[in-house]
């Protein structure tokens, strides 16, 4: 039987979308579904077709995802390792967690490939008017069974409070910094969430937000039960959620393991009993752990790893797409050359982009200019690939007109301009490969240009001078928010919380103020269009130099992940390792 | 004290000797090759790194931050002796190269560790009283926190880079260092010449540096011999904690820890080229100081 | 490390006054060591502080765009919290107080107790050090013994030459090479999931030994140097002249006149690797997977968990010292040269 190959499956993956016994069903997808739009409150398209095909190719993005063969077997626990435990359990103030990615759930999905907005604990949205929205809450939605929830019901009363909560408003109830609210953005503008009735939510608004269905799709804003604030979110082992595994074990810097939520799934579906991390912080010990068959997938992989561990293990397959995560250098415009436009745009013209990718992952990323091209609104690698500085056919053409335009800023061959990079020095990241290549080309292209390179060894030392905006440019990758307002609200905006190069433009605050409250769909991809030309052309705020490539390897034996594949993913295997099974072969 | 030997028949066996001072350091070499053959390995090994740190230039024909010497992570072949790494470039350079990063650590700690060190050492020996007594206390605490956490901990208040890593190797040596000194000393102080010089109205300056520290010079070169090779050790495991020499420096600790680990699996060359190299200098730095220890004082004892 | 000969300089304090005389020599070392932990906690507290990017940098880093940062009233109320906003000096001798009344404060992240964390870690961390002196002890010794028995002999180079490649290669990297080529060439490597000894004791012991060979290896390799030279010495003794003009046979002489001599400050020694094997342990227990003390350490200083870095800080020297001092003591009892009438 061919498994994850959509038909004849159709119920069983709407089911596990929705939570518990398939009230949902078929019908309730159909009903939801809003295709390839990007804002729910244009919903109502029937565009369910997507979910018969197997991988459907809506943002045109290549996407590598072999159908595992065999005779579909229940139970078994399913292993992956991950680098830390994690030092906060707050999903809504944590800065990284991953606990209530397996134990909690989202309020909608998307699709992993279109980024279609899907149901799951919210079963439809709309906008009742411009500041008001309601969402209905599917019913029969049951707590993890222990103590004190016992698996009573999760009701709107519990949405409302994750949303608020999400949104920052309890900042001075719990006496924690608003500014500690990682996700308040996904749902912002909002001023409350009430409950209607027990399957209904209605949520106000000071003024209207477009990006807020997309927000919900976010794996970093899952919804707990409200008595999560009583309970505190120091000891995991208290921790009880709704999502598709509970917390059985966990010892911090050894192991997080989930046994199944009964609950979460139909009754002769096929699903692992445990889902378990190993914490294994080397990553070369972290490959060995996959290859030996410790772990049943290994991700970050480049090119020679995947060929390397296919020589040892033939029978594990390559899931392979271009992911949200996108690696680029930011100039700040506190340091005087990067005000003038000429020499930002020089940079841009003269960096070998492709050199630069192609040198850490081998092949497999996607170009990108102003947004991650895994949004419905974004230009497609192809098209950047084609334009002035990202086309590495005009290099050399580029790379002369770069020479002229910072001859005519004053500084030809880069004479006068030295500035250092800062960035992470952890071994394995991208950054100091990323930096290293982008100073050979500059000091190939512009002799005279000074470029030094500033390690910082860990996170915490590397944020004093990122979030002062200490620095002539940084390097980083950064995790696209499922919207592109969002994203470019807080990327591009004057003060905006991720704009640590303090770019600041007022006719892009216009567009990106203009954008957040547009609810038409047309109109807002035309202000996308309009930002992507004008982000190429006369902003350049910063060199995105191409969003990653995500390259997963699984253990032959489990199937089901070719449905879960594709930029919108998600974070890490748990969020998704509810759909996934052995088969023996 | 042997260091009077030992010293002494190095600095003025020239001159009273009938031979040429070429002849007599032939003989005093050979001799060191017949009763110290690992001593003298190591002192060729130590040779070998000074040679590829001043001739680097004309050794290799690639520079030492040269990308796309070749393509990247090459094996070894002709052109590329130690093949190349993931930005194509030389990774035989880059260890020729690495042999400056490595003096210069290895240097520049032993210098400035040894210095405040045999200082500090010796006038605790000499003043003893409430100084000593409390600086003794602070070697104890030094002496009780493990050594690459005091490592971390200081390359991460100074701030990564070349220089940094030398400080804080150096620093915590200074003081743990000082002991050994102090020891040296205390039995010097209580000789008859420093009574002497004491009852005769010299300086405390003027004794310390001019009676008690050539008098110590023996366990000084031990010290140094025996610790060269522990700071290149020490650098290697700071860059595989990332807190090591920044890239791109060609520091061997970093193409070991971060690059040759990183990119094992499909380039062992990149790993097993800089693991020899380091190996390598480090036995022949530990032999070489294992044999000065033998001829300069056979009673004293190192722990290694 | 030029430990031995402080070693010594240590011992001859001892004054041959018996137990009672042993009893006060243990008290005034142990009150002599206020002042050194009292150093210890100052250097942890003032150090770990003045790290660049400290806690409240970390909880406040912007990662998806709260977007409603002030920063001077946030950072005051989380320093608040923390009780980080009182100067330094202050939090020090609070800490000196909690310290003195056994209580080594909680972690900032997650409010855990600094003790328990630490009495998870311990049994890790420890057995993996006692499986590795126990393999150098049973490898360094017969090597320090026939290396110096048959001095400048090829024997003694080679002998030599084998425990010195120990300390010239980093132990990182003999680590990736017993995780990494057997993956390479067989596809089996060591397990990374940690057991506990109750729950599988031949699992748990597997865990176990590859990081204790790693640490094991640099430690003998000290060791044998140091037994080397120190039989050397011995074997010099008028005591073992009078035995080899007795008559008596040269093995036995080796082994119980002359090893049991050198032995002593062998010991010590090994007492003093302590605070390396702990360091070590930093990288192997990364290498590893394994749940010990060294990445605790390591993890809390990329945390900027304070209580956590200071317990584990002032856990181990106060640890280090007693060891130091047990083995003066019976070092006391063991050599008689120690105890001048």
């Amino acid at each position: 039987m061919t498994i994850g190959q959509f038909g004849g499956r159709v119920s069983r993956r709407s089911v596990l979308e929705g939570i518990g016994v398939g009230a949902l069903g078929l019908a309730g997808a159909a009903l939801l579904g809003c295709g390839g739009t990007k804002s729910g409150g244009e919903a109502g398209g029937a565009s369910s077709g997507a979910l018969g095909v197997n991988q459907p190719k809506g943002t045109g993005l290549p996407l590598t995802a072999p159908v595992v063969q065999g005779k579909e077997k229940a139970g078994g626990t399913f292993t992956e390792h991950t680098t830390s435990s994690y030092t906060q359990h707050d999903p809504h103030t944590a800065l990284a967690t991953n606990i209530w990615h397996v134990i909690g759930d989202k309020g909608l999905e998307p699709d992993p490939q279109t980024a279609a907005i899907r149901p799951h604990v919210l079963t439809s949205w709309e906008v009742a008017d411009p500041t008001t929205l309601v969402f209905k809450v599917k019913p029969g939605i049951k707590t993890h069974n222990m103590a004190p929830w016992n698996g009573r019901d999760f009701t709107a009363e519990d949405v409302a409070w994750n949303l608020e909560r999400i949104g920052g408003l309890y900042a001075e109830k719990l006496k924690v910094p608003a500014a500690s609210f990682q996700r308040a953005s996904m749902v912002a503008n909002i001023t409350k969430a009430q409950a209607v009735d027990p399957t209904t939510v209605k949520v106000t608004l000071s003024k209207p937000n477009s990006s807020f269905f997309n927000g919900l799709m976010d794996t970093r804003v899952p919804f707990a039960p409200k008595e999560m604030d009583d309970i505190g979110w120091n000891d995991p082992l208290k921790m009880g959620g709704i999502g598709p595994f509970q917390i059985s074990e966990w010892v911090k810097d050894q192991k997080m393991n989930y046994k199944k939520n009964p609950n979460y799934f139909r009754p002769n579906e096929p699903h692992f009993d445990n889902f378990n991390w190993t914490i294994i912080p080397d990553r070369a010990s972290a490959v060995a752990a996959f290859i030996s068959g410790q772990t049943n997938m290994i991700s970050a992989l480049n090119q020679l790893e995947i060929d390397q561990i296919k020589k040892t293990k033939p029978d594990a397959n390559l899931y392979a797409w271009i992911d949200s995560n996108w690696h680029h250098f930011r100039p700040s415009v506190e340091y005087a050359p990067f005000k003038d436009i000429r020499v930002r745009k020089a940079l841009q013209l003269a960096i070998d982009y492709a050199q630069i990718m192609d040198g850490f992952y081998g092949s497999g990323w996607g170009y990108q200019a102003a947004l991650n091209p895994g949004f419905p609104d974004s230009w497609k690698p192809e098209k950047v690939k084609s334009l002035a500085g990202y086309n590495p056919d005009t290099k050399a053409a580029d790379r002369a007109e770069a020479q002229k335009l910072l001859t005519a800023a004053g500084f030809p061959n880069g004479k006068g301009i030295d500035f250092q990079i800062i960035f992470q020095n952890t071994s394995g990241t991208a950054y100091p490969e990323n930096c290293q290549r982008f100073q050979a080309q500059m000091q190939q292209v512009f002799p005279e240009m000074k470029i030094g390179l500033k390690p910082y060894a860990d996170n915490a030392s590397f944020s004093v001078p990122q979030a002062k905006g200490d620095f002539q440019m940084v390097s980083y990758v950064i995790t696209a928010a499922p919207d592109s307002v969002i994203e470019m609200q807080s990327q591009y905006y004057t003060g905006g919380s991720r704009n640590y190069g303090h770019f600041s433009d007022k006719n892009l605050d216009a567009l990106i103020d203009k954008a957040q409250v547009e609810l038409k769909m047309d109109a807002r991809n035309a202000l996308m269009e309009e930002f992507q030309t004008k982000f190429t052309t006369e902003w350049v705020p910063m060199y995105v130099l191409g969003a990653q490539p995500a390259r997963v390897m699984m253990q032959g034996n489990v199937a089901g992940y070719d449905t879960t594949a594709g930029t919108w993913y998600g974070y890490s295997a748990s969020t998704k390792a509810c759909r996934w099974f052995y088969v023996d072969k | 004290m042997s260091a009077e030997v030992g010293i002494g028949q190095a600095v003025r066996g020239g001159g009273r000797a009938q031979r040429s001072v070429g002849a007599r350091v032939w003989y005093e070499a050979s001799k060191f090759i017949r009763k110290k053959p690992l001593g003298a390995f190591g002192a060729v090994v130590l040779l070998m790194l000074i040679g590829m740190a001043v001739f680097a230039p004309i050794i290799t024909q690639y520079g030492p931050l040269q990308q796309s010497t070749g393509p990247a992570l090459a094996g070894p072949s002709l052109e590329h002796l130690a093949g190349t790494d993931q930005f194509g470039r030389d990774v035989f350079t880059r260890i020729v190269y690495g042999a400056r990063i490595s003096l210069f650590i290895s240097v520049g700690a032993t210098v400035m560790a040894i210095i405040p060190a045999t200082t500090l050492g010796m006038m605790c020996a000499y003043f003893r009283g409430p100084f000593d007594l409390v600086f003794q206390r602070v070697v104890d605490a030094f002496q009780a926190i493990p050594g690459l956490i005091l490592l971390i901990t200081i390359v991460s208040i100074l701030g990564s880079g070349q220089f940094n890593v030398v400080l804080a190797l150096a620093i915590p040596a200074s003081i743990t260092g000082s002991r050994l000194q102090r020891a040296a000393s205390m039995q010097v102080t209580g000789r008859d010449y420093v009574l002497a010089a004491r009852s005769l109205g010299a300086t405390h300056t003027r004794i310390i540096f001019q009676y008690i520290l050539p008098n110590i010079m023996a366990p000084i070169i031990i010290v140094v011999s025996l610790g060269f090779g522990g700071y290149i050790l020490a650098e290697s495991s700071l860059s595989f904690l990332g807190y090591g020499v920044p890239p791109p420096a060609p520091s061997w600790g970093g193409m070991l820890a971060s690059d040759g680990r990183r990119y094992m699996y499909v380039a062992p060359h990149m790993f097993i080229a800089p693991a020899i190299a380091l190996s390598v200098v480090v036995f022949g730095v530990n032999m070489f100081g294992d044999a000065m220890r033998d001829i300069l004082d056979p009673r004293l004892r190192g722990s290694g | 490390m030029p430990a031995a000969s402080v070693v010594y300089a240590g011992r001859r304090l001892i004054t041959n006054g018996g137990v009672t005389g042993m009893a006060k020599y243990v008290l005034r070392r142990l009150i002599g060591m206020v002042p050194t932990w009292l150093i210890i906690m100052f250097m942890v507290v003032f150090m770990v502080r003045l790290i660049p990017g400290s806690i409240v940098d970390l909880l406040l880093q912007d990662q998806g765009g709260g977007g409603s940062y002030q920063a001077g009233i946030d950072r005051a109320q989380v320093e608040h919290r923390l009780g980080l906003d009182q100067p330094v000096y202050v939090q020090y001798v609070k800490y000196v107080a909690g310290v003195a009344q056994g209580n080594l404060g909680a972690s900032l992240w997650d409010q855990q107790s600094v003790v328990s964390l630490i009495a998870q870690r311990v049994p890790v961390t420890a057995q993996v050090a006692l499986v590795a002196i126990i393999t150098s002890v049973f490898v360094s010794i017969p090597i320090g013994v026939i290396s110096a028995v048959r001095r400048d002999s090829p024997v003694d180079y080679l002998l030599r030459s084998i425990s010195i490649l120990g300390i010239s290669v980093p132990g990182f990297a003999i680590g990736t090479a017993i995780v990494i080529f057997p993956t390479l060439w067989w596809g089996v490597t060591v397990s990374f999931k940690y057991v506990s000894f109750a729950e599988d004791p031949i699992g748990h012991l597997k865990l176990i030994i590859p990081p204790a060979m790693v640490l094991g290896v640099q430690l003998s390799a000290s060791v044998a140097r140091l037994t080397r030279t120190m039989m050397l010495e011995v074997l010099q003794e008028d005591y073992i002249r009078t035995a080899r003009a007795k008559g008596l046979q040269e093995p036995k002489i080796v082994v119980k006149h002359a090893l049991k001599n050198a032995l002593i400050p062998v010991v010590t020694v090994l007492g003093i690797q302590i605070t390396n094997l702990l360091g070590g342990s930093v990288i192997t227990e990364t290498i590893f997977a394994l749940p010990g003390l060294g990445r605790l350490m390591v993890s809390s200083i990329g945390a900027r968990d304070y209580p956590v870095v200071q317990g584990i800080v002032v856990l181990t020297a106060i640890f280090v010292m007693c060891m130091n001092l047990a083995v003066d003591v019976s070092y006391g009892y063991l050599d008689p040269r120690a105890r001048p009438a």
